[in-house]
């Protein structure tokens, strides 16, 4: 999937409908350990992202219906750009993924949860301790 | 035949949405479950089919034919081979099973499970084919572990024999499914289940990454830094650290660490083998 500048003239819709199709691309990417097409996909992760926040009113919380999505990475990928604006809700899909042994998501969820209950990393903000130096 | 269809759509528009999903996951399993039997019916297997019981000699653990019930009666002649030189019968070859662990605990909340990967009938033709299904299986079947009866479980096993195929990746299949265990039981597993398939060696510190800091091999080869984990596992870890990734700012777990100290390098190393159930 190539996103570029057409991304703003998408809609919300749209936008939610390649967020999901970047995280099932990313999901067979790493299952058949191709790890650059699992990158350039994970920079079109962070680049929807960042246009739903964009969106009046920061339309990242669109990203809520995925939250049941079948696709484990869809789900995670879900809960993690809406930390900020859905927290609660957010975590609790996290905690679902590990619980239910979804690996290879499963590690990054727990770790994620982890980072944020010891303060490295805070949502929005990012990884505390690179704060400065990016 | 009408009223009847509007009945059913009253009956259904009056459920709860989350009954009816519940329903419609209960059948995508089912339908994929039949599907699986197909195979192991075609290959003849039948996990109910009775075997002979431990002890029963040469035939223990094999299939007794179903008019046969009579315990230990031999009723599947063995192979005619001759004794060994020293006079004890010879053992015939394994059948390879694919052990897998008995079902947990698991969590029913969340959307369903997703259904079993795809099973080629065929042989793929190369190991790396092979190699990748029997990997997609490893990880659903950990995922289905916790979800699924074991009768269910056991019948994705039989299929997994049936085709034939997967049986060189057997171990590494049932690595994947190891509980975790503590650091120093994965430490000693590096000699003491040195001839275990399915398992690789891990640097907790990445020995690449480490030698190009600079730090002797003595601390990269080291007891403390090498662990005995499963193969496919380690496959994962592998490619963790070279995948971009939110938690740290979008970089890969590898260029967070550059530059970093070798406890800090190590600290990540002992949590990622938590996150990834290894470590107790």
């Amino acid at each position: 999937m190539k996103l570029g500048s057409e991304m703003k003239s998408m809609s919300i819709e749209q936008l939610v409908a390649a967020f999901v199709a970047v995280g099932l691309e990313q999901s067979e990417a790493l299952h058949d350990r191709k790890i650059a097409r699992y990158n350039r996909l994970y920079r079109d992760y962070a680049a929807i992202e960042e246009e739903l926040k964009s969106r009046e009113g920061d339309q990242r919380r669109a990203l809520r219906p995925l939250f049941d999505h079948i696709n484990a990475q869809v789900r995670m990928n879900a809960a993690f750009s809406t930390l900020a604006v859905l927290p609660e809700k957010a975590k609790e899909t996290l905690r679902l993924i590990h619980l239910r042994r979804e690996y290879p998501q499963a590690a990054d969820a727990i770790g994620m949860l982890e980072d944020i209950e010891k303060g490295r990393f805070i949502p929005d903000v990012g990884r505390v301790d690179l704060q400065g130096q990016r | 035949m009408g009223r009847r269809y509007a009945r059913e759509e009253m009956t259904a528009a009056g459920l709860p949405l989350a009954s009816l999903r519940a329903q419609i996951a209960g059948l995508r399993v089912t339908v994929a479950v039949l599907r699986l039997k197909s195979l192991t019916f075609k290959a003849g297997f039948d996990p109910e089919q009775e075997r002979h019981p431990k002890g029963s000699g040469r035939v223990s653990g094999r299939w007794r034919r179903e008019a046969t019930r009579k315990p230990l009666e031999v009723d599947i002649p063995g192979p005619m081979k001759k004794p060994a030189a020293d006079g004890s019968p010879k053992t015939p070859p394994k059948s390879p099973r694919l052990k897998l662990p008995k079902p947990g605990i698991g969590h029913n909340g969340g959307p369903p499970l997703e259904d079993p990967p795809e099973l080629p009938k065929r042989d793929p033709g190369t190991d790396t084919a092979r190699n990748r299904v029997a990997k997609r299986w490893a990880l659903w079947l950990l995922r289905a572990l916790g979800r699924l009866p074991e009768r269910r479980i056991a019948l994705a096993a039989r299929a997994l024999e049936a085709v034939g195929y997967l049986t060189g990746f057997f171990d590494e299949i049932e690595t994947a499914l190891d509980e975790p265990r503590p650091l120093d039981d994965l430490r000693r597993a590096v000699k003491a289940e040195a001839d275990r398939d399915g398992t690789h060696v891990h640097h907790i510190v990445e020995k690449t990454p480490a030698k190009k800091a600079g730090y002797p091999l003595s601390m990269i080869n080291g007891y403390d830094n090498l662990v005995r984990i499963p193969q496919y596992r380690h496959e994962r870890i592998s490619d963790w650290y070279s995948t971009g990734n939110k938690r740290f700012g979008g970089m890969t777990p590898r260029a967070y660490l550059r530059g970093r100290s070798w406890e800090e390098r190590f600290r990540l190393g002992l949590e990622r083998l938590r996150e990834e159930g290894l470590l107790k």
